[in-house]
């Protein structure tokens, strides 16, 4: 099972421009391929802590979601950050990401920086997870499309 | 032109990956660098940043007799699973069962990924916070299982070894069920009694204690349940689409 990579954003459509108003004709049609990465998240209270994934610049943000193996103890949640730079992480994706029960657990209602998944910036982005306990395991997953590069209002 | 014919048709071309497909500007890792542990002495900008692009397979699942039904879905070794979800487009009426069974192989030696307790409206259903899980829950085990969907215990499956393609099967019984006495019955549930005739539920409430309903007729009184005779009970009624979605040759437990 070879890997296949490609450097830019992968899309399908058979209509690249728009250049009438006739659907199926001359409407353009092409869409993304969402992306996703996936780390191991081990709960570690020597915080903030750093995962595999590395985002690239301008992507939309469509999904966070956690597939917990051992539920988190401490506080029973964890924080989603990011870097911008080799050490900060001061901007959240999400805060108080509850994972006290194995399963799959989405971010859905949490307190969340918006305008970070609209758009995560014109640099690259380290993920981060923060958390006060010792037990949890889980695998994060990030899902998003690369290099969307949105409009944040 | 036929009714159904897709306009593209002449300019839709499959374009096919025998392995993963990533996607990232720089996707070689820094040689002796370990970005999870040892943060901090490379920049973000030099780290690999490629993706996989997320795979997505679908079938159609039918509410039948059948124990276990194979589909059209074949994950490849080491594939993880990222979200499953269930579009219902007929309700599904299994009252003494779980709705839908999802699975690894034949249901006798296979291993869940997942366990539908209801599905009794049309819409989706994803397994978002657990919110559609029997009491058989969520284990360790089985989030190890959508981990990587190839590393099943050979003991238990003896002709697959780990790391090979994995079938799915699902498994939606409907009622079918013996009549029992004094046992609270919902509208729509189906028994057998009296030489193997059915019956569906038409008043809830709990059956008598011994007998239950007989003959062909309507309303059959049966406790303070009642019961319809039918020919031609609607076993087959649930309709959806399950999507499984994933990342192929991840091999996270290995």
């Amino acid at each position: 099972m070879s890997t296949t990579s490609f450097d830019g954003p992968i899309k399908a459509g058979d209509i690249l421009n728009t250049i009438g108003t006739t659907l199926s004709d001359d409407v353009a049609n092409v869409g993304f391929a969402t992306m996703g990465q996936v780390a191991v998240l081990d709960e570690n209270s020597d915080d903030p802590s750093w995962t595999d994934i590395v985002i690239p610049a301008n992507s939309q943000i469509t999904r966070i979601a956690c597939l917990v193996t051992a539920a988190w103890d401490g506080l029973g949640q964890v924080d989603i950050g990011r870097s911008d730079s080799v050490a900060d992480d001061d901007e959240y994706f999400v805060k108080d990401f509850v994972l006290t029960a194995i399963g799959l657990k989405e971010v859905t209602t949490e307190a969340m920086n918006l305008a970070s998944w609209k758009d995560t910036g014109a640099t690259d982005i380290h993920i981060t997870h923060t958390s006060a306990g010792e037990l949890g395991k889980g695998v994060l997953i990030v899902e998003y499309i690369q290099n969307n590069n949105l409009t944040v209002d | 032109m036929a009714a159904n014919s897709n306009p593209h048709d002449n300019t839709y071309n499959s374009t096919t990956f025998s392995g993963p497909v990533k996607a990232g500007s720089r996707r070689q890792p820094v040689p002796g660098y370990d970005k999870v542990t040892v943060p901090g002495t490379v920049a973000v900008t030099a780290l690999p940043n490629a993706g996989y692009a997320i795979c997505s397979q679908s079938a159609a699942v039918k509410q039948g007799q059948a124990t276990a039904n194979v589909n059209d879905i074949c994950l490849p070794s080491g594939s993880m699973i990222t979200s499953i979800t269930i579009l219902v487009t007929t309700a599904f009426n299994a009252i003494n069962h779980s709705d839908l069974w999802v699975g690894t192989r034949p249901q006798a030696v296979s291993q869940a990924i997942g366990n539908y307790a209801k599905l009794p409206t049309v819409g989706v259903y994803d397994y978002a916070d657990n919110s559609n899980w029997t009491t058989t829950s969520f284990t360790a085990a089985l989030a190890n299982r959508w981990k990587d969907v190839s590393a099943i215990p050979s003991a238990s499956w003896p002709d697959v070894g780990a790391g090979e393609s994995v079938d799915i099967w699902t498994d939606s019984e409907p009622n079918t069920e013996p009549w029992s006495a004094t046992h609270a019955y919902l509208v729509d549930e189906i028994v057998s009694n009296d030489g193997g005739k059915y019956y569906i539920c038409v008043t809830a409430g709990t059956s008598a204690g011994s007998g239950g309903p007989t003959g062909t007729g309507s309303g059959i009184s049966d406790g303070s349940a009642a019961w319809d005779y039918s020919a031609d009970p609607p076993f087959d009624r649930g309709r959806a689409i399950l999507t499984i979605n994933y990342i192929p040759g991840l091999h996270l437990l290995t």
